[in-house]
């Protein structure tokens, strides 16, 4: 074991600390402990890289023979058709249900939850805002199928009932843009195509909702957590300069964008990685219909439905390659978003020495954090 | 004709500007309380309408009583087999999936010298957290329940390990192990990410003294570090249970169901959350829908239950003794 530590002194010996009090009990932990704890360590990290190499490689090298058959076309073709002998398959209807969704929900979420974030860091009394996150946190942590279930069971009956009949009969007067003449030749009109179609509540404008409830958590605790990592100088220069309310918190929030981006990005991770909630509102049919009040099917939910109805090879690779797919989305958004977050919270560590950095307390009196961890920064 | 207030006098336009600052400022704090306010509101709708409905269907039978133990349609049905199963899987998921998760936050905190391998670490804990629940229980249900012989027999041995805990695994058939061990691999990663955000608050003076006196690394590790970052610790692990408490995608596959109440993770298992789903999934009667709400309500106050033992522990967090 490479250890760089100078040697510490000899613990002092039995008979000149016969003034001390007795030595707490305990393991004799020496230097041959010190090898096997940083090998088991290290083992808990190998056994993280070996999960990943696991789910990596399991699920390409299942899907193997659906890449050899279809290759790059299975991201373009939009056939889903699983009968043997006439397999034909194609992930984009998947993909326009998965990012349709996630986007809507989105297009709902980032305006609540940057409010809510505001509101909670700059706005409300001491009392309220610790209130409002613990709420807020709470909602975070309620699990997917009760968002499901609600929303399958309450919201989707009123979405059929009132809100979709309702948001029709306005929607389709509003016509702004031209859409071409794709049917009949007939021109469609932007807004008011997006409500065609029967209202039948199970559609992309439920999978919509239900994600944007899911995500407005997240998204809202982690730019929490970015705005209260602002030094707060940036906000009374503005104010010094005779600024208002709203255009000190623009300063604030055009310092910290980049941590908030990686919030957005880390909401999207999350929606387009969504099963339960989503299975149970989107409809579930492999359809590429240009309507909110379409249903549509996601990339998980497809795993979900179909996976243990796979009774065949090829089948079963396709559902695998659908997978492959969903991983890959998540995994290229998941490191983007890390990335810009960690940017940004280093970036503020450095500035502020760490002060209010995060939700966790900072070290009372530690050194000003640095690029080094404690391991580097003692052993330095 | 000088003293002609114009739109275009600079002292107009100046205050017009201001007004008009003035306004949107006002107005975007009224926006953000708003939707503040939208946010809570929609938790109290979901609660509420989760609490009053399970609660009308919440009796001791529910607690005593299995799906199946019911002869005729008017005997008292209950979900003890999922209250059970959920118990069970999490806790098994828990012997797992904490040392792991500890013992990799312990590394990248602690023992992480190299700086690439560190990084490579640190990012794929990052991607492992972040992967869709679905795929790692397809994960596990392929090597424990399908068992494929991945990797020239890699999975195979793995399982000959595994089956010295779990001697009576039917192959291929789903189990509470396999609903366990997905559940675990969720809660590894989570684990060692707030593990190695704990242990790097450690002020760097405490690990130096223990240094200065004369302790080894892992004396200073044990006797030190870990109990000045237990309590957050203990904070990361009990999110961590909560979390995989209310997963269902990951047991869709793995746990495979089960109506009457067994104890027995060689064999399948209910969890409340799959049980939600499934009776969500059956048909329409009205019996189903009333266990659906009051599975529903178990689990939730379960989870929050988790999450305010979370508050009351991380209370006084990082309480340097």
């Amino acid at each position: 074991m490479p250890n760089s530590i100078a040697e510490p002194p000899a613990p002092p010996s039995g008979a000149a600390a016969g003034t001390l009090p007795a030595p707490r009990r305990g393991l004799v932990l020496g230097k041959k402990a010190d090898w096997t704890m940083h090998a088991l360590a290290l083992a808990g990290a190998a056994a993280m890289l070996l999960l990943l190499a696991l789910l990596v490689g399991m699920i390409f090298s299942q899907s193997l023979p659906a890449i050899r058959r279809y290759g790059w076309g299975f991201l373009v073709s939009t056939h889903w058709n699983p009968v043997v002998g006439q397999d034909r398959y194609g992930v984009l209807q998947f993909v326009y249900g998965t990012f349709m969704s996630s986007f809507l929900g989105l297009l709902i979420a980032v305006p609540v939850s940057l409010g809510s974030a505001i509101m909670i860091v700059r706005i409300a009394p001491k009392w309220l805002s610790g209130t409002v996150s613990f709420l807020v946190e709470l909602l975070a942590a309620v699990p997917s199928i009760a968002y499901g279930l609600w929303g399958a069971l309450i919201m989707v009956p009123w979405l059929q009932n009132h809100g979709e009949p309702w948001l029709k009969a306005i929607g389709r007067h509003i016509k702004l843009i031209p859409v071409g003449h794709y049917r009949h030749h007939k021109i469609e009109w932007f807004p008011a195509n997006l409500v065609h179609g029967g209202a039948y509540g199970a559609d992309l404008l439920a999978g919509g909702l239900i994600l944007a409830l899911m995500i407005t958590p997240i998204i809202t605790a982690v730019t929490r957590d970015v705005l209260r990592a602002v030094p707060p100088d940036l906000e009374q220069g503005a104010y010094g300069l005779g600024a208002t309310w709203w255009q000190a918190t623009r300063v604030v929030l055009g310092y910290s964008s980049t941590g908030i981006y990686g919030a957005i990005i880390l909401g999207f991770a999350r929606a387009v990685g969504e099963t339960m909630a989503i299975i149970m509102v989107i409809g579930n049919s492999d359809q590429i219909k240009l309507s909110l009040f379409a249903s549509a099917q996601t990339m998980a939910g497809l795993l979900a439905n179909e996976f243990t109805s796979t009774d065949h090879t090829i089948y079963r690779a396709a559902v695998f390659y659908v997978g492959l797919v969903l991983l890959m989305s998540t995994l290229i958004m998941n490191t983007l978003a890390r990335l810009l977050v960690m940017r940004v919270t280093r970036r503020k560590a450095q500035a502020s020495g760490g002060k209010r950095a995060g939700r966790n307390p900072p070290p009372s009196d530690g050194p000003p954090k640095t690029d080094l961890g404690p391991a580097e920064a003692y052993t330095a | 004709m000088s003293t002609l207030p114009t739109n275009s006098s600079p002292a107009r336009r100046q205050r017009l500007y201001n007004l008009k600052a003035r306004l949107i400022s006002w107005g975007m704090i009224i926006f953000c309380t708003c939707v503040a306010a939208l946010a809570v509101f929609c938790l109290f709708a979901i609660f509420g309408y989760i609490f009053y409905r399970g609660a009308e269907y919440l009796n001791w039978n529910f607690f005593f009583h299995s799906q199946a133990s019911r002869r005729h349609p008017s005997a008292p049905s209950g979900a003890a087999n999922s209250i059970v199963g959920t118990l069970i899987m999490v806790g098994l998921a828990s012997i797992f999936g904490v040392p792991v998760g500890i013992l990799c936050g312990i590394y990248l905190a602690e023992y992480s010298r190299d700086a690439w391998f560190s990084h490579l670490v640190r990012l794929v804990v990052d991607v492992l957290a972040g992967a869709p629940s679905i795929l790692v229980g397809v994960l596990a249900y392929e090597i424990f329940v399908r068992r494929i012989n991945l990797y020239h027999g890699f999975a195979l041995r793995l399982m000959r390990a595994v089956k010295m805990v779990a001697p009576f695994v039917a192959k291929g058939d789903p189990s509470g192990w396999a609903g366990a061990m997905a559940l675990a691999f969720i809660m590894c990663p989570i684990i060692a990410r707030t593990t190695e955000e704990i242990i790097k608050l450690v002020p760097a003076h405490l690990r130096e003294a223990s240094l200065g006196l004369g302790a080894s690394r892992t004396q200073t590790l044990f006797r030190v570090i870990l109990p000045t970052a237990r309590a957050g610790i203990i904070t990361g692990i009990m999110l961590a249970i909560a979390r995989i408490a209310g997963e269902t995608a990951p047991l869709l596959f793995t746990a495979g169901g089960n109506n009457y109440l067994s104890t027995d993770p060689n064999k399948p298992m209910s969890a409340l959350p799959f049980e939600v789903y499934k009776a969500y999934q059956s048909p329409p009667r009205p019996s189903w829908q009333h266990q659906t709400w009051a599975c529903m309500l178990v689990l939730i106050v379960l989870i929050l239950i988790f999450n305010l033992l979370v508050r009351f522990v991380s209370r006084n967090k990082m309480k340097v003794r």
